[in-house]
């Protein structure tokens, strides 16, 4: 046994760990053995595998990590992958790539030493592999920065399943809840706001996941920017463009409207009151008939998509009073049974011979494209609404907005196509 | 509209051509000639669908949006500019909206060609020059399948170069064999 490890107290590893040990020491030779220093081997007791803790470079961890550990190393079409994917656009992680670069160490990489298969990456990966795709990343930055890993040895197919499942159950916090968290060091503006329009009640924060009667924090800056972005969007000819703020932190778009807010602006309490409105006549209508009264019916307002879309109209029609009258006076045109949005017209609503039989209708799917369909029913019922009076939604309405969004949309990207030519 | 003028112009060429129906002669030209005008009747259907969405959506000049409107802007001293009823013909129509968007497609490929022979099939039906249909079951059966075959991939076309998305499956599925 290398003079540099300390065995377990009270249990004698087998050689093959041992032997492995070596190897691995040898191979890597761990920072704790500068100076004379040494490494203890650990046993855990519940899966009976031998490890040891220990601090390598970011370099060698990027050149001898493999994050494609197996178990069936022979089955080429299902591999039995032990890690989770990796989410490069998580927030969470884009923060971990930015930490690695400023030479952040990362402590607790699991990984097991393992020469079976794929040699030249002998540290088979457990856990860590968001952590370690930044590590690998910022390789060429920090090469030097010391992480600290748990490397295991000799584990057995069971082992590795058990080792590779405790790394790979995450006990996530909710994307909602940093959102809150981050908003929070931000300052209380935007609570501040949402209480005063009604959105939030007095004394009472943002959810930390969605709620039927609570905002999120992504909703309530959904709102903000779309409105924002809806008022500077008025005098360009792009076709118009409604965003979802990011999930799971802070959102650089939202960063940039809120520097600019003036909390207090008339116009932006008045936007913020009539969606209180809208989503309160929303919920109370579909909540009080007795057909189509489902959950989703009655938060339609609180639908992200709708959200960004309502919130885009308002703040693209601040220059056209009588399409803003038409958009605030949806909560007044529908009489019940019949809820302002018209929940259920929208779920039917789609684009003929194209859209897939599943297609589960506006406000429901947040891509960019369902953003656009669902703003260009605010617009086609402003629209129709100076022609014929004040309007309600209908699916022939939804219809003609989808119609009218895919028409402008092949117009724009036609344009685009040509534009290269 | 045109979904369900698909399925019945494929239905139709289903039974006409089925020999376990033990139609007659007249009975099956019946079906045939049911599938020639669901089939032309969906294409249409279909362009007035693109034409209708253009209007809708304001995106194209006037004149283009007349064009596939069956409208025509005239000038006049006393009225001014306004518009008029001026039919025009589909593939005109067809072709102003592949050439419009950017599509490669070639107009003197056999889908085109097809769908001119259909084209005229359909216009000897629609505008008869003969006292009695004197088609032979054989070429009906051989012109009706390539039609339809033709007006759906031409409606592909379209829908691939317009909303940038195929035609559903389920429609595409109606190609006869």
């Amino acid at each position: 046994m290398n003079t540099g490890l300390v065995p377990p107290i009270g249990t004698e590893p087998p050689v093959t760990v041992t032997k492995k040990v070596d190897d691995f020491i040898q191979a890597f030779k761990p920072y704790e053995l500068n100076e004379g220093g040494r490494v203890h081997l650990f046993l855990d007791e519940k899966s009976k595998a031998f490890y040891l803790t220990c601090h390598l470079s970011g370099a060698t961890l990027a050149e001898s990590c493999d994050s494609d550990a197996t178990l069936d190393v022979d089955e080429d079409d299902e591999i039995y992958k032990l890690n989770r994917d990796i989410q490069e656009d998580q927030a969470a992680y884009q923060v971990m790539e930015q930490d690695a670069r400023n030479g952040r160490s990362f402590e607790d990489l699991v990984l097991e030493y393992d020469t079976s298969y794929a040699p030249k990456r002998p540290l088979k990966v457990y856990g860590g592999q968001h952590r370690l795709q930044a590590i690998t990343k910022a390789k060429n930055n920090k090469p030097h920065t010391l992480h600290g890993v748990r490397v295991y040895f000799a584990l057995s197919r069971d082992q590795k399943v058990e080792i590779a499942t405790i790394n790979n159950t995450a006990i996530a916090v909710p994307n909602d809840l940093l959102d809150r968290m981050k908003e929070q060091l931000l300052g209380s503006e935007l609570r501040d706001w949402c209480q005063a329009v009604g959105l939030l009640e007095e004394g009472l924060d943002f959810a930390d996941r969605r709620k039927p009667d609570t905002p999120t924090v992504r909703l309530a800056r959904t709102l903000l920017v779309n409105f924002f972005l809806g008022k500077e969007a008025e005098k360009k000819s792009a076709p118009h463009q409604p965003v979802l703020c990011k999930a799971g932190g802070v959102d650089d778009e939202y960063l940039r409207v809120r520097e600019a807010i003036d909390w207090t602006d008339p116009d932006l309490m008045e936007m913020g009151k009539q969606f209180v409105r809208l989503h309160k006549k929303q919920k109370e209508t579909v909540s009080n008939r007795e057909e189509d009264s489902n959950a989703e019916f009655a938060r339609k307002a609180f639908s992200l998509a709708v959200v960004a879309a309502w919130a885009y109209a308002a703040g693209a029609f601040q220059s056209d009073p009588t399409s803003l009258a038409n958009l605030y006076s949806l909560p007044d045109n529908a009489s019940s049974p019949e809820d302002p949005l018209n929940a259920k017209a929208l779920s039917q609503a789609r684009l003929k011979g194209t859209d897939p039989e599943n297609y589960r209708g506006l406000g429901t799917r947040n891509s960019p494209k369902e953003l656009g369909r669902m703003l260009e029913v605010f617009l086609v019922l402003a629209e129709k609404g100076k022609e014929k009076g004040k309007l309600k939604i209908t699916k022939q309405l939804a219809n003609a907005a989808i119609q009218s969004y895919e028409a402008k949309r092949a117009v724009h990207e036609s344009e685009k196509v040509l534009a290269k030519i | 509209m045109f979904e369900e003028y698909l399925q019945d112009a494929y239905e139709f060429l289903a039974i006409g051509s089925s020999t376990s129906a033990k139609l007659s002669e007249k009975e099956a030209r019946r079906y045939y000639r049911g599938a020639v005008f669901c089939a032309s009747g969906a294409i249409e259907a279909f362009v007035n669908y693109l034409a209708d969405s253009f209007a809708k959506a304001g995106s194209l000049s006037e004149h283009e949006i007349c064009f596939l409107n069956d409208r025509v802007l005239v000038f006049s001293m006393e009225k001014g500019l306004q518009e008029k009823a001026k039919y025009h013909p589909l593939d005109q129509k067809i072709k102003l909206l592949l050439r419009r968007f950017a599509s490669n497609f070639d107009f003197q490929s056999p889908t085109w060609n097809k769908f001119k022979e259909f084209k005229t099939l359909r216009d000897g039906l629609v505008h008869p020059r003969q006292a009695e249909d004197e088609t032979s079951l054989k070429e009906y059966d051989q012109k009706v399948r390539s039609g339809l075959a033709a007006v759906i991939e031409i409606m592909n076309q379209l829908s691939k170069d317009v909303f940038r998305k195929p035609l559903r499956k389920k429609l595409l599925d109606l190609i006869p064999e």
